[in-house]
Parts: structure tokens; sequence; C-alpha cells
């Protein structure tokens, strides 16, 4: 059963904009949708008579407090679940995300070591920096490790990647260890959290995102033919290798970005392409804008159910590896049993 | 003019030699049996026809002009593949994936027209893939794959069409209907075709020329009549052979001796 790529879109659309209006207003401090609405009026067109209206402490709520850290939940949920679209779709493999595939891991080895050592000789970028160069090294490695003569299998690739996060968790360990009495810091940022969202910070994922969406978007059509091996795709006017670099590349950059600002966040990646999938079929033109927004309304729920409805906030990564988990064993059973053939 | 010419072509792949000392000149409107024991070679020279991989010596000119010089796409508007190893891990339907077999032909973002869809039309009904077009690839058999695989090829409409085993995991009623689509094409369009074969017997059934491949070179080539004899049977499979011309199957036929 496949849904027309348009009403998904136009669905989906919807549901982002009404959660961002929605978790705007929720929280410890409840805001009435009316004013909500109002305050977002204000900022869009500018009206001064809809501000005076409103109490100056709820605009401040809403546009430091709450809409950074609603924004930045969708961002980060856009660009892993774009990014879990083309790993999976490069590498022949529908269990690849940046999380398994240790990417995630090698950014937040990177990101750790400028939290350890306090960086900050390129301000704002130190970290996204040290994040996608860890992350890109890391991917690199693992391709290198899983690859035999016959192409990336499946399960070599799964394997490399836990096996080389189990390697970077010990390292991460280790700098813990070292950082003594800076170690909340660490470990604060490795559960994943969108609470100290900020719009420079948002500034800079957004863009991120967006740029590797276009990239995306740009060589959707040539994604399509990788699937069908790198021979065929040769044969289909593809320049395979060159592709693979860049969307690699362009893949571990957003996926790094999305990994320096909230911390490691696993699964999205894994969950929303598969969804999708089965819903608008594999075709990449319209999976990769229909992900980018099932990314961004799945990461926003998550985060606005942690932030104002459980008794304490869990941090985002802890409860999405909770929910994706499971998620990621039941498709790894399906396909076990599916290709024993 | 030639359809390739290779000159002193030599490749060889993380320092051994897979193909050396290659010099042929292969005229167009042909369909060529490439036949050879198992890794002597066959599937690394089609990758070099269809610039897949480049060799590190030697020069392979396509219509006169040098391979090197023509454009990823040109190539894939001029040579379609049926590649030996194709994934389809994703539930494509059938019809998307016919479709790709378009995409050179079409600019990045468009979609197909009416001729596309005329052509992918006419394949899938001469390939009796019609009644599979709404269903996922992943969904179907491995013979059933390689139909879809097959056709994808015939779409992409070709003046050269390189078959790598093609039709190995094929029943023999849609094998042999394969290729005589493929033959009825290179009489009508003077395609030329190149196509690796196990089967000995479909190779003198089809194929107007045979290349013998060993041990990285082309041993030698000629017309089906000419090369397909017992002796060169022996030279390059080791193996003894009858050859005879057969009246029902109205071809050259072989039997070997157990």
């Amino acid at each position: 059963m496949r849904i027309r790529t348009s009403i998904l879109l136009i669905t989906l659309g919807f549901m982002l904009l009404g959660m961002v209006i929605a978790s705007v207003s929720m929280g410890y401090v409840q805001i009435p949708l009316s004013t909500t609405f109002k305050m977002l009026f204000y900022k869009i067109t500018g009206q001064q008579e809809l501000l005076l209206q409103a109490d100056p402490l709820v605009y401040t709520i809403i546009f430091e407090v709450r809409l950074p850290r609603v924004l930045t939940a969708a961002v980060v949920g856009a660009g892993l679940a774009l990014a879990g679209v083309i790993f999976q779709g490069l590498l022949l493999n529908p269990l690849a995300d940046p999380y398994t595939l240790g990417v995630s891991s090698g950014a937040a080895f990177g990101a750790s070591l400028v939290l350890l050592f306090n960086l900050q000789f390129l301000g704002l970028y130190t970290l996204p920096l040290f994040a996608f160069i860890a992350g890109c090294l890391t991917l690199l490695f693992v391709v290198y490790l899983s690859a035999t003569a016959g192409g990336l299998s499946s399960n070599n690739l799964i394997l490399s990647g836990v096996i080389v996060s189990a390697i970077l968790s010990a390292g991460i360990s280790l700098f813990k260890y070292l950082a003594q009495e800076r170690v909340s810091v660490i470990i604060f940022w490795l559960m994943g959290s969108f609470a100290s969202s900020t719009w420079p910070e948002l500034i800079l994922t957004a863009s991120m995102v967006f740029f590797g969406f276009m990239v995306f978007m740009f060589y959707s059509r040539d994604i399509n033919l990788i699937c069908l091996g790198s021979r065929a795709a040769a044969s289909l006017g593809v320049d395979t290798t060159r592709l693979r670099i860049i969307l690699l590349v362009t893949a571990s950059l957003v996926a790094a970005v999305c990994v320096s600002i909230s911390g490691i966040i696993g699964f999205v990646g894994l969950l929303v392409p598969h969804m999708m999938r089965s819903l608008t079929g594999p075709e990449h033109r319209s999976l990769l804008p229909v992900s980018l927004l099932c990314g961004a309304v799945l990461l926003l729920a998550a985060d606005t159910l942690t932030r104002t409805m459980l008794p304490a906030e869990v941090p985002i990564g802890v409860l999405t590896a909770l929910i994706g988990g499971p998620f990621f064993c039941y498709i790894f059973r399906k396909r076990q049993m599916q290709f024993r053939v | 003019m030639m359809a390739f010419c290779m000159q002193d072509v030599h490749f060889s792949l993380g320092g051994t030699s897979i193909l050396e000392d290659i010099s042929i000149d292969l005229p167009p409107g042909r369909i060529y049996g490439i036949l050879g024991p198992n890794g002597s070679g066959k599937s690394t020279w089609l990758d070099l026809l269809i610039r897949h991989r480049v060799p590190q010596q030697g020069r392979i000119e396509y219509q006169g002009r040098p391979l090197g010089s023509y454009s990823r796409k040109q190539i894939s508007k001029e040579m379609a593949l049926v590649p030996q190893d194709y994934r389809l891990n994703f539930p494509f339907q059938v019809l998307e994936v016919l479709l790709m077999g378009r995409y050179p032909f079409l600019p990045r973002f468009a979609s197909p027209g009416s001729r596309d869809l005329d052509i992918v039309r006419e394949v899938m009904q001469k390939t009796g893939l019609e009644k599979f077009q709404d269903r996922m690839v992943t969904e179907l058999s491995g013979g059933e794959r390689q139909r879809v695989v097959f056709a994808r090829a015939l779409v992409q409409d070709t003046p050269v069409l390189i078959l790598d085993e093609a039709t190995a995991s094929l029943d023999i009623k849609h094998g042999l209907h394969l290729l005589s689509l493929v033959r009825e094409k290179n009489l009508q369009d003077q395609t030329t075709v190149f196509s690796v074969f196990q089967d000995i017997n479909l190779a003198a059934a089809f194929c107007s020329h045979i290349i013998f491949f060993k041990q990285g070179r082309i041993l030698l080539h000629g017309t089906t009549t000419e090369v397909l004899t017992p002796e060169n049977l022996e030279r390059v499979f080791d193996v003894r052979a009858k050859v005879y011309f057969d009246d029902y199957a109205q071809s050259t036929q072989v039997v070997f001796k157990v």
C-alpha cells in the first residue's frame, strides 16, 4: 500500500506546525494556545498591539526558552532522519543509521575531546567541527573494516559499527574519568538533551541540515540507481565512487552537527526511513522530504514528552534508545527470517 | 567504423594482473559470445567496455573516439549492462525499476514523458512483466528479479548491450525468450551485443561470433562456426567435446565427454 507523497507531505507539514505550537504552549508555565498564536503572529507580522496584550515574561519564555528548544529538536530529528535515509540507500542496508554505523559515537568522541580540554578556538564551531571530523573518520574506518571483495555486507557493516562504537565508548569513558569535576558536562551532553538550545546553535544546525537536504535532493535520482548495485548504477550514468564520497561526507556532516548540538540520539535515523519507506516506497525524491518532516515530528514529540509529561525529564537520547532499540531488534529479526531462503 | 577498438590493454587490480595484452577490433552489429573458464577476466573485460573500470595501460576506442572522452552520461546512452551482481534490497515497484532505465535520457528533475512510458510498456509486454508491474521487486523470486534487471537494460534502448551471465538464473523458457528478443533487436537495429555465457550451447545458438578468454588473455576469436571446435574447447576449458550442427535446433551444438 502506497500513499501519495503530496498527501503525506501536507499531513506531516500540518502535524509539525501543530506540534510546534502545542509544545511551545506546554510546560511548567502553561501558556494558552491563543497567546502562543498571537505571539507567533506578532513575530511574523510585527503588529505591535499583539505584543502589548501579553505578559513580557510569556514573550521571554516563548522566544528565548521554548521556541529555540522546540525548533532544535525538530531540526535535529530531521537531520538524523535524512542521514539515515542516505546511509541506508548508499550502503544498501536497511539497518544502517548514524547510530548503528558508529558515526554518532565517533562524533561524540570528538565532542568529548573538546569538552574535556575545554577547547574554544573556533568559538561556536569548535564542537561541531571536531564532531564532524571524528564522525567521518569513524565512518571511513567502519566501512573499511566491513568491506569485502563482494561489496559491503549488511551484517558486517553493523558488526563493525558496533565494535568501533564499543572502542569509542571506552575512549569516552576514559575522558569522563580524566575530566574529574568537569565530568558532569560530558555526561549530560552525551545523554542528549535540548534543554540548553540557543538561537545561534539552532541556526547553525538548521543551515547544515538544509544544505544536506539540498545536496541529497540534487542526487536523489542517482541514489535510486545506487540501490541497484554499483555496476548497474555506473551503467546508468552514475559516477559511483564520486557520488558515494560526496553523500557519505555530507550525511556524516549532517549527523555530526546534530550530535554536537544534542548529544547521542539513536535510532531516529533508523526508524523514520523505515516507516516512511513503507508508505511512499523507496523512491528517494519522495522519501527524503517525507522523512525530513517525519523525523522532525517524531523527535519533537519525544522531546515534548520528556519535557512536559514525564514526572522527571528523562534525557532524550535515553528515551529514543528505549523506544528505538526494540524496534531495531524487530527489523533485524524480520530480516533474518526473510533472507534465509 | 569499429564499435570497439582495444590496443595493448592491460588491467590489474591490487597488484594482480587480471587482463593482459588485449588487442582486438570489434565491428558493430554482431552478437559476441564471451566464453572462458571462471576467473579468466570476462566480467572485468566487460567492465572495461562500459568504463566501470579503466585499464592501466593501452587504448580503448568506442566509435573511433577514445572511451575516456565520453562522459558517463553519454556512455549510458550508448551502452546498457545486465550485471551479474544486481541488488534489489529495497521495495521498488517493478515499473519504477524499469523507468530507471530511462534516467540517462531525462534531465535530473524531469518526470518520464510519454515516449519513455511507451518504451517501458513495450518492453514489459515483450518480456512478459506486465502482470508484475505493481509488485515490489523484493517480493519476486530470483529468476523474476533477473528478468526485471534484464528488462531495465532493454528499456535503456542502446546501440550496445552487455550481458554478464544475464540468463544464468532463468528457466530455459524465459532464458531463450529474452535472448531471442535481443537477437531480434540485433537484426532490426544492428545493435552490438556482448554476452558472457557459461552455457556453451546457448552461446552457439545465439552468437555470430565467439571470443575465448583464458587466464586474462583473449586466446582466440572469430565466427562461431570457425572457432567453436573440439580442439579449441579443449585448449580453453580442458574438456573433450564433440561439435556438430543440429538440425532440430538449427544451430551448432556441443556435447561433452563426462
